[in-house]
């Protein structure tokens, strides 16, 4: 269902030199290695009261050209306006090649590393230092009108139990629907939780390119699950009545709304345009389970590395989850989660559960809040701060992602 | 006045229905969403689980949503619980390494 007699919200943002304009405004301080992820932190948290600042960054002291596009995605992120590059300085990604990006791309940037400035203390120094200049620029940037044409939502599940399916994951997908018929975009992740739903899935392709690649995504997938012996369900999907995969990937499914999806992502790529679109997370080499992380936390970060300005998270057993530089609004079918952990999560979607329909006027209740959220309203994992934080290290293979071109 | 318990049909085409309640052998659930019956419970049903709502032969695909979820690995009669005894995944044929729950 789409409304379609609804007037488009008034929305505003922060245009960028490059790319499509944010939501949100934030310094971004960027750890290279694990190794300068505490100075980064400290320096964070020295100048919480002075602007929006998050801190992300690379998990190993590794580097492919698949982590410099995630890395290079987050310093040229919509919702970033200022970049502060800390590394340790001996790793194995090259933190100037980032700085380097984002200046490139119009932002405010500064680098430094933690051996060059001789340690923890003056490290923190020098880094809040640079922080406090970025974020004298930052805070003069005025906001501008902006439209659901210029915006992204990853989508995600989490947590789920039966009311996923007949609730908050019907209601995300009416709700992209909507954002795409005003000129917006979606994707969803998680691949994994396509299984039984090929047909489903390539019958949704915008066209026959895309077609084959969403039959060689599945496929890739069935054979990394069979041959991994892991498929994405748990004893607490079985006890909450979840009997088969099938039936969680329908759930799932759900969720990326009913309209063509443009084609398939590759980790690092951004969004290209208008529609729906799949993220491919898996790996491209060997099936090895080892090299592929999964999980609600390496798939977010990934939606947001594509450029998603907000990411939803619908959930039924409920959820802490919450994204550095976009926001991450959760949604919940179960109205005993929604009360039980009523600090987590934005929105009670059990309304419709009984009926023999969509509800209109949750749909736009929904809406109604999003905007909100576009406007600068705290979610509830904004007000708890950011949970997940780092990129882990994925194979895909680099040619793929620079091939997987579809505009 | 004895309250109902519900067991919600997604789509039309479903044959089986959702538990919104904890169900008891020989309760008689409603059915809401696509169908008003009444239906007797031949299994306890715990919130969330799935009831058939349809004779279900050996081979039959379970329907839920209006997506086959898997397939019957035995004849199911209207009101039993469908569950990992007698429902299989298409592809996930290590279901039975878990535990039952």
């Amino acid at each position: 269902m789409t409304i379609h007699d609804i007037a488009m919200p008034k929305l505003q943002g922060y245009a960028r030199k490059t790319g499509r304009p944010g939501i949100r405004n934030k310094l971004l301080i960027l750890y290279t290695v694990e190794c300068s992820r505490s100075v980064c932190h400290k320096v964070a948290q020295q100048l919480a009261q002075l602007g929006d600042i998050d801190c992300i960054g690379n998990e190993a002291c590794a580097a492919n050209e698949v982590i410099y596009r995630q890395l290079a995605s987050f310093v040229t992120h919509p919702n970033v306006g200022a970049v502060l590059v800390i590394g340790m300085g001996c790793e194995e990604a090259d933190g100037k090649r980032l700085y380097e990006i984002a200046v490139e791309a119009g932002r405010y940037a500064e680098i430094m590393d933690v051996q060059s400035c001789g340690g923890t203390a003056k490290s923190v120094q020098v880094g809040v230092a640079l922080a406090m200049k970025l974020l004298e620029k930052l805070n003069k940037l005025q906001k501008t009108d902006i439209s659901f044409a210029d915006l992204c939502f990853g989508i995600e599940c989490g947590a789920s139990d039966y009311t996923s399916l007949i609730a908050a994951n019907p209601l995300m997908g009416e709700f992209i629907d909507q954002v795409i018929f005003f000129g917006g975009a979606g994707v969803v992740g998680e691949i994994t939780e396509m299984v039984g739903q090929r047909d489903t899935i390539v019958r949704r392709a915008a066209d026959s390119n895309v077609a084959r690649d969403l039959a060689m995504t599945y496929d890739k997938m069935i054979n990394f699950c069979k041959a991994t012996e892991r498929f994405s369900i748990s004893h607490g999907n079985f006890k909450g009545g979840l009997s088969t995969i099938e039936e969680k990937s329908a759930g799932a499914l759900v969720k990326s709304g009913s309209t063509p999806i443009q084609g398939v992502l590759k980790l690092g790529q951004t969004i290209p345009g208008r529609g729906m679109w799949i993220l491919d997370e898996l790996p491209d080499f060997v099936p090895s389970a080892d090299v592929f992380r999964g999980g609600d936390a390496s798939s977010m970060m990934n939606l947001i590395s594509a450029g998603c300005q907000m990411v939803f998270l619908t959930t039924g057993r409920g959820h802490t989850g919450g994204t550095p530089v976009s926001p991450t609004f959760k949604i919940t079918g179960n109205a005993r989660t929604f009360v039980h952990m009523n600090d987590d999560l934005d929105f009670d979607a059990s309304v419709r559960i009984g009926t023999d329909g969509v509800q209109a006027c949750e749909l736009q209740q929904l809406l109604e809040q999003v905007v909100c959220v576009i406007n600068g309203k705290e979610t509830c994992a904004e007000r708890h701060g950011a949970s997940f934080v780092s990129l882990s290290f994925n194979n895909q293979a680099a040619e793929n992602v620079i091939d997987h071109l579809y505009y | 006045m004895e309250q109902n318990i519900y067991g919600y049909v997604i789509a039309p085409e479903d044959n089986v229905a959702v538990a919104l309640g904890q169900m008891q052998q020989g309760d008689y659930a409603v059915l809401c969403g696509y169908d008003d019956r009444k239906l007797c419970c031949r299994d306890t049903i715990s919130e969330g689980h799935k009831i058939s709502v349809k004779q279900i032969v050996s081979g039959e695909a379970i329907v839920k949503g209006g997506f086959a979820i898997g397939v019957a690995c035995r004849d199911i009669l209207p009101g039993e619980h469908v569950h990992i005894h007698n429902l299989c995944s298409f592809t996930d044929t290590g279901g039975h390494r878990y535990d039952n729950p």
